[in-house]
């Protein structure tokens, strides 16, 4: 299972909004020649899609949601590869200024190809989509395109405790300087 | 644990309740004050007792590394890595009461094997002995009281963050800083 995260700068409906909008993937998900729905129940989607990238590729994926949350995506048929299954998981970014995507997608090609250099092509195919992510929402017409929330104020956002940072103490023998913990002896040079 | 993936432990018993260490542990913004060969870190979202932080190492390609963390409050705090050339996969801070005023700390840190590991200085990386001595540092900048209780002499300069802000007392003088812009004279 390779994992990346992707830090985009739009509110977390719209980033899920996109993510489960099946019919556009074509427009920025790289190599998505199609895709289809072909039948949707409640939250779950069956698509069929078709990719090109080192070779095309045609499969049916079922798409499970979790409205603003995540979404679970599985191969349900397909002969040329042997699994592809992953999930993307949406939070609110801490600083408040979008949303943090936390992609997971397990590959199994089921030839004699070594694993590494699947997880080289998947990691490859994760970058490549968040970057596409984000550009797709960049280029967003204005009006479909939600205003990214203010940055939170670093203070509102965190509250910590009393502490001390820093202490200089004149002794006998010079200067005791105590740094965040850690204590440095200064002597007097004429002491 | 394998020879290939060995997991590193150690453990050290601290002046402070399991509260402060968890506070401590959970302040990703704040790892940079204390983590060693860390240049940078911070939250990157929160969500109840999950978390992802993202830090940057202080190495020449100020390598990105992107952890998702979970939490168990005052007991536990586990990372595990998502994104980053690092030869770390998981690592797992736990810790609980020792005594009056005195909690126990225990750091796994489970690695990965990568040729580059075998190069020298590399197991210098989130080396368990050292990361509990910078984290004992960080808890008495908390607890001065008890790092400085013994200390003799006449207080000439102390800085202190507090809810006022950043204060300052010069021979006993105090003072209230404001945070400006780095361009302001």
């Amino acid at each position: 299972m390779i994992k990346a995260v992707i830090n985009v700068t739009a509110p977390r409906q719209q980033v899920f909004s996109i993510l489960s909008d099946y019919p556009n993937y074509k427009h920025w998900v790289p190599g998505c020649e199609r895709c289809n729905v072909t039948s949707s129940s409640g939250n779950t989607s069956d698509t069929e899609i078709i990719i090109s990238s080192m070779k095309r590729i045609e499969l049916g994926v079922r798409f499970e949601a979790q409205p603003g949350h995540a979404l679970n995506f599985r191969m349900t048929k397909g002969k040329d590869l042997k699994a592809y299954s992953g999930t993307y998981r949406l939070m609110d970014s801490t600083d408040g200024t979008g949303t943090v995507v936390i992609a997971e997608l397990e590959i199994e090609v089921g030839m004699m190809v070594p694993k590494f250099m699947v997880d080289k092509m998947t990691r490859k195919m994760m970058d490549d989509t968040g970057v596409a992510l984000r550009k797709y929402i960049a280029s967003a017409p204005a009006p479909a395109r939600a205003a990214a929330p203010a940055a939170r104020p670093a203070a509102a956002a965190k509250r910590r405790r009393a502490r001390q940072i820093l202490r200089v103490t004149k002794t006998a023998a010079g200067y005791n300087v105590w740094l965040l913990g850690e204590t440095f002896a200064v002597k007097n040079p004429g002491g | 644990m394998s020879f290939l993936t060995p997991t590193r432990r150690s453990t050290a018993t601290l002046r402070c309740d399991a509260g402060l260490l968890y506070e401590i542990l959970t302040d990703y913004d704040s790892y940079v004050e204390w983590l060693p060969r860390i240049s940078q870190s911070k939250s990157l979202a929160t969500e109840g007792d999950l978390a992802i932080a993202e830090f940057h190492l202080a190495n020449a390609k100020k390598d990105r590394w992107v952890v998702e963390c979970i939490h168990t409050r005052n007991k536990m705090v586990l990372w595990r890595t998502i994104e980053g050339k690092v030869p770390v996969t998981q690592v797992e801070w736990t810790m609980e009461p020792a005594g009056e005023g005195q909690s126990r700390v225990s750091l796994a840190v489970e690695r990965r094997f990568q040729w580059s590991n075998l190069l020298p200085g590399t197991g210098k990386f989130l080396n368990t002995p050292a990361v509990l001595k910078s984290l004992q540092g960080q808890v008495s900048s908390f607890l001065p009281e008890i790092a400085l209780a013994d200390e003799e002499g006449e207080k000439i300069l102390e800085l202190a963050e507090t809810e006022e802000g950043v204060v300052c007392w010069i021979r006993g003088k105090k003072y209230v800083l404001k945070e400006t812009s780095p361009d302001s004279v």
